[in-house]
């Protein structure tokens, strides 16, 4: 059998600058592991330690699964040392779901308003919000504080909330804004033509479109109302608000005996759902920042 | 009856553009008007300011007798297609086409009928459940159109609505968007840079350029009667053959001197009366409409000396492109189409000793190229004069007209 003209001919290999590219992929792959390996690491003890049998965590060697595995873990964890986790949960689902959806009402407004409408000082707003982006968030919780306690809002769930529905966070509003930039404005137009405000266009012309950046953004703030525990300690001191982080904190860590296998079984299972929903979700969050523009660099 | 007015309508941008110069128009009822010129004439912005998405910087604008100038586009009772349609993708063909209704509140019902009943016009009551990424170029075209007349407006304004599709497709909306015009009897202002197009569709073509307009008239009286130099390149495809010269009267004969020192003697039955006394060294620019060309018989030496350079044969017409020996003279137009291909090609052409006539021949008569010959304007052929110093200076006659007496 004979082959093809163009193949019978060996292709040259070997040559130097491809053997180079090929050192060069696999340095590269190298330090992917390495670097994946430094981010697994802490959540895979997190795992071990939560299936450990109580008092035996730490015995040494460790293995790598606990022995014995104790599955009722997953049970007993939750109940607490002093109190269960379950009403710290309820809270913690409050504030991240109600600071969430407040935090995207209130960037969706205000990328709007800085991507489409023309009004005096728009820039100068503009540039205000960019530059909140490098203000560390911790400077403003004392003016907080001291606002939220004159109106009688501190060891209520509105400390946590309400400051999320009058603002939200500068990336939101700066991510909304480009966003809404990238959406031609013959919609607007064509809106304007049919009938719409500006309200309306935003909610039911432009706001569809912007499902995958919300989903996206929401994702991401709801995984960091659901983990914070800076903003529920300061603002909340009773029982009534306190999230499950701080319900974690009071039960595991600030006792005399911490029960690390509880301690992490209750973390384990406070980050799961939200684990859990950002694989499901992983590509559709992805998606979101391609679509803003601001992926993919 | 007049419908839309606009009087000394200006358009002037924040950073001083001047985009509409003093602009003056009408457009009957039931009429469709093309705006058309090349990109920058100001057409789309003219529109715009119909439509209440511009501001008008001055002058006035009437829609139906009623001064609209500060009226929001929606109670403008208008309707607009865009160049890329802006159909909302997260609605359906129907929802698309009723959120105007939706709008004004009213009731589903009602909503729904009149929906149904326009997509049935267009033959898009299949596709009212689709979404606008599933439809194909010309349906969503199409749909575009619906969602304009669900609204029943008085006036449709349309933005290059032909310009996203390919040609075949093109030219077949071309006539439905015309016949559904005259189904209708609805007012329409069109906006285009493809003059095929304004020539096809329109009742009345308005051209512009540079902001300014230069003449508005019907098809036939732009193709006939072109205002100047500029409306006369503009519209015709291909486009009128030009040749810049210098007239020489000898009695009541009148020559054009042309290229280094060639004449040719224009052919009094084309002429309408004996010369004007200022022709004599005038330099005009002569313009022949190349299917008003033909060839001299072979050997004979009157006209134009050309050399034929190939023949495109198109079935029932044949162009046969010659080289005339003077230099070329290059229009805007003809400036704009070859920077577009290279700026070479422009220097190349302004420095040309030869320029290129197309002569459209009628039926199937290609002439081999290398051939030399003379071309000669037919007996019922016109002639055009313009002025070579400004585009847009009236076209000139050297002739007294009978009824002319100056």
């Amino acid at each position: 059998m004979t082959a093809p003209a163009g193949l019978s001919r060996p292709v040259p290999t070997g040559n130097l600058a491809q053997r180079f590219q090929q050192r060069q992929k696999i340095l590269w792959y190298l330090s992917m592991v390495f670097i994946a390996l430094v981010m697994i690491l802490p959540v895979y003890y997190m795992v071990y330690l939560a299936f450990s049998e109580l008092g035996k965590e730490f015995v040494f060697p460790p293995g790598i699964i606990p022995d014995p595995i104790k599955f009722e873990n997953v049970l007993r964890a939750p109940e607490g040392t002093a109190t269960p986790l379950w009403g710290y949960a309820k809270n913690s689902i409050l504030y991240a779901g109600l600071g969430t959806l407040g935090a995207l009402v209130a960037e969706s407004m205000a990328g709007f308003a800085l991507a489409r409408m023309r009004f005096p000082g728009r820039n100068v707003l503009f540039a205000l919000t960019v530059g909140m982006l490098i203000m560390p968030f911790v400077a403003t919780i004392i003016p907080k504080f001291l606002l939220f306690s004159r109106i009688g809002l501190v060891d209520t769930y509105w400390a946590l909330i309400l400051p999320w529905w009058f603002g939200g966070s500068p990336y939101g509003i700066f991510l909304m804004r480009q966003f809404f930039l990238t959406i031609p404005r013959e919609f607007d137009e064509a809106a304007l033509i049919d009938g719409a405000g500006p309200w309306r266009t935003m909610w039911l012309v432009l706001m569809p479109q912007a499902v995958p950046v919300l989903v996206a953004l929401g994702m991401l703030h709801f995984a960091y109302f659901w983990n914070d525990l800076l903003g529920p300690l300061v603002f909340c001191q009773t029982r009534v608000c306190k999230t499950l982080p701080q319900g974690i904190l009071a039960n595991y860590q600030a006792t005399w005996d911490p029960q690390w296998a509880m301690f992490m079984m209750s973390t384990v299972l406070m980050v799961a759902p939200v684990a859990v929903v950002f694989i499901l979700a992983q590509r559709r969050f992805k998606q979101g920042f391609l679509f803003s523009g601001l992926g993919g660099r | 009856m007049t419908f839309v007015t606009l009087e000394d309508v200006w358009k002037v941008y924040l950073d001083g553009t001047v985009a509409v110069d003093s602009l003056d128009l009408t457009v009957e009822e039931g009429e469709l008007m093309v705006l058309v010129g090349p990109s920058g004439c100001g057409k789309s912005s003219i529109l715009r300011m119909i439509a209440g998405l511009e501001e008008i910087s001055a002058g006035s604008l009437h829609i139906g007798g009623e001064m609209v100038n500060d009226v929001s586009p929606d109670k403008r009772n208008i309707a607009m297609v865009f160049q890329n349609y802006a159909l909302y993708p997260h609605m359906t063909v129907a929802e698309n086409m009723g959120f105007s209704l939706r709008l004004q509140h009213v009731a589903r019902a009602i909503r729904n009928r009149i929906v149904g009943e326009t997509a049935n016009v267009l033959s898009l009551s299949e596709l009212l459940g689709r979404q606008p990424a599933q439809l194909s170029g010309g349906q969503r075209q199409r749909v575009a159109m619906g969602r304009a007349m669900v609204r029943d407006p008085r006036v449709f304004l349309l933005d290059e609505p032909l310009s996203n599709l390919d040609a075949k497709l093109r030219t077949q909306m071309r006539t439905e968007v015309r016949e559904l015009q005259q189904r209708l009897g609805s007012t329409m202002i069109y906006v285009t840079h493809d003059q095929v197009e304004a020539m096809t569709m329109a009742d009345r073509i308005a051209v512009l350029r540079r902001g300014v307009l230069q003449q508005v008239g019907t098809p036939r009286e732009l193709y006939w009667e072109p205002a100047n130099l500029f409306v006369a390149d503009f519209i015709g495809s291909p486009a009128m053959n030009l040749l810049q010269g210098r007239l020489r009267v000898d009695g009541d004969r009148v020559h054009l001197v042309y290229g280094e020192g060639k004449t040719f003697e224009l052919p009094s039955e084309l002429l309408t009366g004996p010369p004007r006394a200022d022709a004599q060294g005038k330099e005009v620019i002569l313009g022949v409409r190349p299917e008003h060309l033909t060839f001299a018989d072979n050997g004979s030496e009157q006209g134009i000396p050309v050399k034929v350079r190939f023949s495109e044969v198109l079935g029932s017409e044949t162009l046969v492109h010659v080289d005339v020996p003077a230099p070329t003279v290059v229009t805007e137009g003809l400036r704009e189409i070859a920077q577009d291909i290279d700026d070479t090609v422009l220097s190349q052409l302004e420095t040309a000793e030869e320029s290129r006539f197309v002569i459209k021949l009628s039926g199937d008569r290609p002439i081999g190229a290398g051939e030399d010959r003379h071309i000669v304007p037919s007996r019922d052929s016109r002639l055009y004069f313009f002025d070579p110093e400004s585009p847009v200076t009236p076209a000139w006659s050297p002739n007294r007209k009978e009824d002319d007496d100056e």
